[in-house]
């Protein structure tokens, strides 16, 4: 009856765009904010920098959280609020560039995989499910053992580790959208290969890759992060969340600010990012449309 | 009326039941655990190398000499002992009157069977084959006369047989247990192996029949402890932890932080020790640039606040060092200490002597656009303390610092290639003989090839082969002098800490003495009632 009244007063009712509703979801917006204050941290971390991350005051150990120190100063007198702030560049971006390494490696394959299908198929599937059947800190330590310990080498282990969801991920949805009739249509004129997977399905298959890379960033920083604590990831004197965490371990009793302040920052990082992915995937996934 | 006696009964039998049941429990306070930080691989003298093995090695064996705190050397194992001339032949007469823990009787065949096992090693690891570099064979005279001959003079000999790679073990044991004797130790000493659980615990009983102590040791007979647990703590927080939960009344290692708070508690004793050897130090490459050029090497050294390192990273419970040998060692060089001492300005004049000024203001100082640069891999079990505040020390000097965490092998990799500028090192001993493992040229390409500093200087050399073979005392003595005096002066080491043992031990424990190796004589402590 409505859709008839629209019809003849010339409107039709669209659906509502994505951003009116994420703009209606609390926690989403929530995500954002802190979110956009972490990168503005990462960003303009020069500036907001009180002190040298790495110059260590012998004479100022373990002072408390106060006006000066905002975040007090850790074991060797090194301010925690200047190393918290650059340390947030680093975190970020190891969770950014490790999905986006998963992203377009798990998504090439697992667009081959579907779209070709047959023995590429099998052999791309069984792969992944052998990765797949690792613990994702598993497969990151034996990555890592491989490669030897450092920053890049963290960025690496944790994207190939995010390949496979990446890559079932894709492979599901081409397997779903190359049975459309506008493939058909495509395939009919004539288009090549090379045309239809990025013309005409990789697009249709990006909602959903968006919202796993946004969940998986989240996951990716605490991987880092771990890997940092454990000793494997940001070497001695880089300010990186992880590493500071574990350098404070041995202080909590004493000094429960030289890990407090940098475990905040892992914690808002990722409830951040997951709330965002959270209200993402309420409106980008199709099955809840 | 029988209903009342039948409860007296009740009651009585309750009675016998808890006496029963207070009896080992008030005997259990006799018992003590110790939270140690590294399971022991081997407790077979002839394969350990390791700190918690020595700890425990001792408890168990005895030796045929054995030290007092002053290095002094008494009968143990052995009455009495000669040394031939050359110092290559060592006979022992040997005690008639000692048992085994599996009741055998000790005698000359069992050091034979012992030294000739020490020689070989049973582990890859085993410390004793290094000290036996020269050994030719033990001849059993009789049962209580033996004679130990080397190919060239050894003079160490006596010392080293103080250590627990030189104790004896039962010859019936190790034929009984084969390949396992590592796990089923058998001694002479004052306790034997009861229980252990891998990844937990070590329990130690008393040996009942022992009454050959040295006649440094307070008391002769058992020993005054029933039973001794070793707790399995790899973490310096959790034997904190332990200590303040009550879990362990003794402590090895415990957090500095926590520990130096807790020494004004009158319920607390705390009890240091600084290990002889050499001292944690930087081996600075003399290949490598830029500490090629010995302006820099010095710069490196004058850099460096120990003092303020010893406070920061260890609270002052791991003293400064300034040598690369330990003021505790025999034949210590206090003139060789004195050589440096932090000075900044000095190390910023010796710097732009050699032409490394900072032209950009980045902090950093360049020669022919190039970075005043240091590579220092480090490994975080010995360096985690003080690494970031030594690289501190640095970069304020107009050094760029990079370091790379590395484990054990990484670090000898990176070493062994020349990729580094500074490397770790350390080594706690009693004698300055050690030096030769690593400043001896013959292992930069060979040997153990752990001579990081790829220093070539013949005098140095000539003196780290000559001293070992030196029988005169104050000959020997002099050429390790020289030898700590070449290594300063020409900065190949830059010394940051000395080894200390820490202990944190309850106030009931009594009779707390460190042996010349910073291990306490469990053999002398006992618990007092509170």
């Amino acid at each position: 009856m409505n859709k008839i009244n629209d019809f003849r007063h010339g409107l039709i009712s669209k659906p509502p765009s994505v951003l009116s509703l994420l703009s209606h979801n609390f926690y989403f917006i929530l995500g954002v904010v802190i979110l956009i204050l972490l990168i503005l941290i990462a960003v303009f971390a020069p500036l907001l920098a009180t002190h040298d991350v790495n110059s260590a005051d012998p004479t100022a150990t373990f002072i408390a959280p106060n006006v000066n120190q905002w975040m007090g100063t850790d074991n060797i007198g090194r301010d925690i609020w200047s190393r918290f702030v650059f340390g947030s560049r680093i975190s970020l971006l190891v969770g950014l560039a490790a999905m986006v390494i998963g992203m377009l490696f798990g998504s090439i394959l697992g667009i081959i995989a579907g779209f070709y299908g047959s023995l590429i198929d099998s052999l791309l599937s069984w792969l992944t499910e052998v990765l797949m059947a690792f613990p994702g800190m598993l497969l990151a330590l034996s990555v890592m053992a491989v490669l030897g310990p450092g920053l890049t080498n963290v960025i690496i282990a944790v994207g190939i580790g995010s390949i496979p969801s990446f890559m079932r991920m894709a492979r599901s949805s081409v397997l779903k959208t190359r049975e459309m009739d506008y493939i058909e249509a495509a395939r009919t004129i004539g288009c090549k290969d090379s045309r239809i997977l990025f013309r005409h399905i990789l697009p249709n298959i990006l909602r959903p890759l968006i919202v796993l890379a946004t969940l998986g960033i989240g996951g990716a920083i605490l991987e880092g992060a771990s890997l940092s604590y454990l000793g494997l990831g940001a070497q001695p004197m880089t300010p990186e969340w992880g590493s500071m965490l574990s350098a404070g371990r041995g202080f909590l009793t004493n000094a429960w600010w030289v890990s407090v302040f940098p475990g905040l920052g892992i914690f808002l990082a990722i409830l951040s990012i997951n709330l965002i992915g959270d209200g993402l995937g309420d409106v980008l996934d199709p099955i809840n449309k | 009326m029988k209903n009342r006696k039948c409860l007296v009964l009740i009651l009585s039998l309750f009675a016998v039941l808890f006496g029963t049941v207070a009896v080992p429990a008030q005997s259990g306070t006799n018992a003590l655990t110790i939270g140690i930080s590294v399971e022991p691989i081997s407790l077979d003298p002839a394969g350990g190398l390791y700190v918690p093995e020595q700890f425990l090695i001792q408890q168990i064996f005895d030796p045929l000499i054995a030290a007092d705190p002053a290095l002094n050397l008494h009968p143990a194992l052995a009455k009495s002992w000669e040394v031939n001339e050359d110092g290559t032949e060592f006979t022992f007469h040997l005690r008639e009157d000692v048992k085994f823990q599996d009741g055998t009787k000790f005698t000359g065949e069992a050091v034979k069977i012992s030294f000739d096992r020490a020689a070989k090693g049973t582990t890859v690891a085993a410390a004793a084959p290094t000290i036996f570099y020269d050994y030719i064979e033990t001849q059993v005279v009789d049962d209580t006369t033996v004679v130990v001959k080397f190919s060239s003079p050894h003079a160490t000999f006596l010392q080293d047989l103080t250590r627990p790679w030189l104790m004896i073990s039962s010859p019936a044991a190790i034929e009984k247990y084969g390949e396992d004797y590592g796990q089923h130790p058998v001694g002479t000493g004052p306790f034997i192996l009861k229980e252990w659980a891998t990844q937990d615990h070590i329990t130690l009983t008393k040996n009942p029949d022992y009454n050959w102590a040295p006649e440094y040791m307070a008391h002769n007979g058992p020993a005054l402890l029933d039973e001794i647990t070793f707790r399995f703590l790899p973490e310096q927080a959790t034997r904190i932890a332990a200590f303040q939960s009550g879990e362990a009344s003794l402590v090895q290692d415990p957090s500095y932080l926590e520990a130096s708070q807790m020494a004004t508690d009158p319920n607390v004793q705390l009890f240091t020790f600084v290990n002889p050897g050499m001292t944690s130090h930087q081996m600075i490459n003399v290949e490598k640039a830029p500490t090629d050029d010995i302006n820099v090497r010095k710069a490196l050294i004058y850099a460096v606040d120990q003092e303020t390192i010893s406070q920061i990273a260890f609270y002052g419970l791991q003293p400064a060092a300034h040598s690369v040998i330990s003021p505790s060692t025999w034949g210590y060089n206090e003139e060789a200490a004195q050589l440096y001492s932090y000075d900044p300005e000095k190390a910023a004049a010796l710097l732009e002597e050699s032409g490394w000024i900072d032209s950009n203001g980045d902090g950093i100082r360049e020669k022919d656009g190039v970075n005043l640069h240091i590579e220092y891999p480090a490994l975080p079990t010995y360096e985690e303390a003080f690494m970031e505040l030594l690289a501190s020390y640095l970069q304020k000097a107009g050094f760029e610092v990079n370091i790379t965490k590395l484990d054990d092998a990484g670090i000898s990799e990176f070493g062994f290639a020349s990729k580094h500028n500074i490397l770790n090192m350390g080594w706690i001993s009693r004698d300055p003989a050690v030096l030769s493992y690593v400043y001896d040229s013959e292992n930069i390409e060979g040997g153990n090839q752990s001579s990081y500093t790829r220093f070539r200087n013949d005098r140095l050399d000539e003196i780290l082969r000559t001293a070992p073979q030196t029988i005169d005392e104050e000959a020997r003595k002099a050429l390790y002098q020289e030898a700590q005096m070449i290594i300063m002066e020409n900065a190949i080491a830059l010394p940051i800490h000395c080894y200390g043992s820490v202990y944190l031990a309850d106030s009931n424990i009594a009779g707390f003495r460190f042996d010349p190796e910073g291990f306490p004589y469990l053999y002398e402590i006992s618990i007092t009632a509170e």
